[in-house]
């Protein structure tokens, strides 16, 4: 009597393309060895589109704050949860529930997510790696870090980088983005995030590092970046002009740096907006007199030659939050009393 | 010779152009006998081709023997052919893989494969054998249901696997059986390593 080994390769792929929920395939791996290989040849591509990764201190118990990681699959359709105990790792998806005895909670999700990510060949749309509890004490340290290692190592051993269009994620220091970003493919890589998942006002006296980010083939391949944290802009500066779109924090801004960025702008072909966010204003605007709008807004437009746009900068406050605004704009939508520069 | 009752399903007359009205004369491994109509036989491009390539007039349908198809047998070919004759007429689906594949399974299809999985690999074999590709669409989404959530031991009982212990045991078996003397060096060497010697000889 056949049975599913005794099937040709093309019945196999098709029966792996109808799987619905890529965790079966893992299963199916481990009923027995020519399954196994007979899989691992098949080509077989679990096709995930979305994948978040939460790591965070669990609330449920009084008496310690156990660590836990939960990942979410395509959208929040797939969502397993991997906790700390008191000896071992409780492993929970839908009803189901189960304990690993003497096993390490972080090293077992870096390791279930490499195993499910092992075969993914398409691009991911969205990757996210994020946490909740980065002001803790010792978080960083005993929970974040330790993860990111496991992660990264299994990113590492791919034998094709990670494909994923939009990365995002909300670190500390530069070394985590490290752990993490040059392992994923720089061809496939569009939009990088890094993001404060605790809403806390950011860190403005301890603006994050991205020198050793900016090496990277990722970023220089990227066309949007947005920093919901703070970001070093001294070393932001001539490290932007090949995005399309930027949205970035910074602690100060001084009419030097405003200077820079028009002049990226006159230059770049490829840059279309940046909004700047900053915390404090050194300097009075080196753009010459602002036009007022009448949201009492200021405004200056700048002709550029051999360009049909034209160069818009805007400065206003918006929620107590203080913007530098810079955009191509289409001629005719220079309002009557703006005067190009 | 048994002979099956053909066409395996009612014919629409009407539906089918008069010159596909002919109907074929097949037979299994086990010598069972289908008549399956020509419209229906189009739903498998290696049947097809090989009506096409033959030429039979009607006379020669009825005088000639039936077509041999030494690979399958007469309890799957049932099945396959009533499968064609239900979806005669349908739009064989081209996968490119430029879309995801979405695959329905129909009523008549889920009636048809509620059968046990032996033969249900059989059906799957045979519509990959004759190129039928809606029926292996549908026999493969069959198979592909039966796993979700099931644990790897279920799963071997449901796909009719082996585990790792008894895959090794067959190995050892197949392997004793072709060279005796093979086993028994390596028995000495796993006994040997057991007992320290870093070196065989």
């Amino acid at each position: 009597m056949p049975s599913l080994i005794d099937m040709p390769e093309v019945v196999m792929k098709n029966i792996l393309e109808n799987l619905k929920d890529f965790r079966d395939v893992q299963t199916l791996r481990k009923t027995c060895h020519d399954l196994r290989n007979l899989i691992d040849d098949s080509n077989y591509d679990p096709k995930i589109r979305q994948c978040a990764i939460w790591v965070d201190r669990s609330l449920s118990s009084e008496e310690q704050r156990f660590g836990e990681v939960v990942m979410y699959y395509d959208y929040w359709n797939i969502g397993v949860v991997y906790k700390e105990t008191k000896d071992g790792c409780l492993i929970a998806q839908n009803e189901k529930q189960k304990i690993l005895k003497n096993e390490n909670y972080l090293k077992i999700a870096g390791n279930d997510i490499g195993l499910n990510l092992s075969m993914q060949k398409s691009e991911i749309e969205l990757f996210e790696i994020l946490n909740g509890s980065r002001t803790d004490p010792g978080f960083r340290e005993i929970l974040w870090i330790p993860f990111l290692e496991h992660l990264s190592r299994n990113l590492k051993n791919r034998p094709r980088p990670l494909r994923v269009e939009e990365f995002k994620t909300c670190p500390l220091n530069q070394d985590e983005i490290l752990l993490i970003l040059p392992f994923l493919d720089a061809k496939s890589i569009q939009k990088i995030h890094f993001y404060d998942s605790f809403y806390t006002d950011g860190r403005p006296e301890n603006p994050l590092k991205i020198d050793e980010i900016l090496k990277l083939e990722q970023w220089k391949m990227a066309s949007i970046f947005t920093s919901d944290l703070f970001i070093d802009l001294e070393q932001f500066h001539e490290n932007y002009e090949h995005f399309e779109f930027v949205h970035v924090r910074v602690t100060e801004i001084m009419a030097e740096d405003l200077e820079k960025i028009r002049e990226t702008f006159f230059h770049s072909p490829k840059l279309e907006f940046m909004k700047i966010r900053y915390h404090k204003l050194k300097d009075q605007p080196p753009f010459g007199e602002a036009i007022l709008d009448e949201r009492d807004w200021e405004n200056w437009f700048f002709r550029v030659p051999n360009k049909e746009k034209i160069l818009k900068i805007q400065h206003f406050e918006d929620y107590s939050c203080e913007f530098y605004d810079f955009r191509w704009i289409d001629e005719e939508k220079v309002p009557e009393y703006g005067g190009i520069q | 010779m048994s002979v099956e009752n053909a066409p395996v399903v009612d014919v629409d007359e009407a539906a089918i152009p008069v010159e596909k009205k002919m109907y074929y004369r097949f037979e299994s491994n086990d010598k069972k006998e289908f008549r399956v109509s020509e419209l229906a036989i189009q739903q498998s491009e290696t049947l097809n081709r090989l009506v096409e390539a033959m030429g039979y007039t009607s006379e020669d349908v009825e005088n000639k023997p039936a077509i041999a198809i030494e690979n399958i047998d007469g309890k799957t070919l049932k099945l396959v052919f009533q499968w064609c004759e239900h979806h005669k007429g349908e739009a064989i689906p081209v996968d490119d893989g430029s879309v995801p594949k979405i695959v329905e399974i129909p009523e008549f299809d889920a009636k048809l494969m509620d059968i046990d999985n032996g033969l249900l690999f059989k059906l799957i074999w045979a519509a990959d054998y004759l190129n039928i590709v809606q029926l292996l669409n549908v026999s493969c989404k069959k198979v592909a249901n039966m796993a979700q959530g099931k644990t790897p031991a279920q799963l071997r009982r449901v796909y009719l696997l082996p585990s790792d212990e008894e895959d090794e045991a067959a190995k050892r078996a197949a392997q004793e059986a072709q060279d005796p003397r093979a086993r028994e060096v390596e028995e000495e060497f796993e006994e040997r390593k057991r007992q320290g010697g870093n070196s065989f000889f």
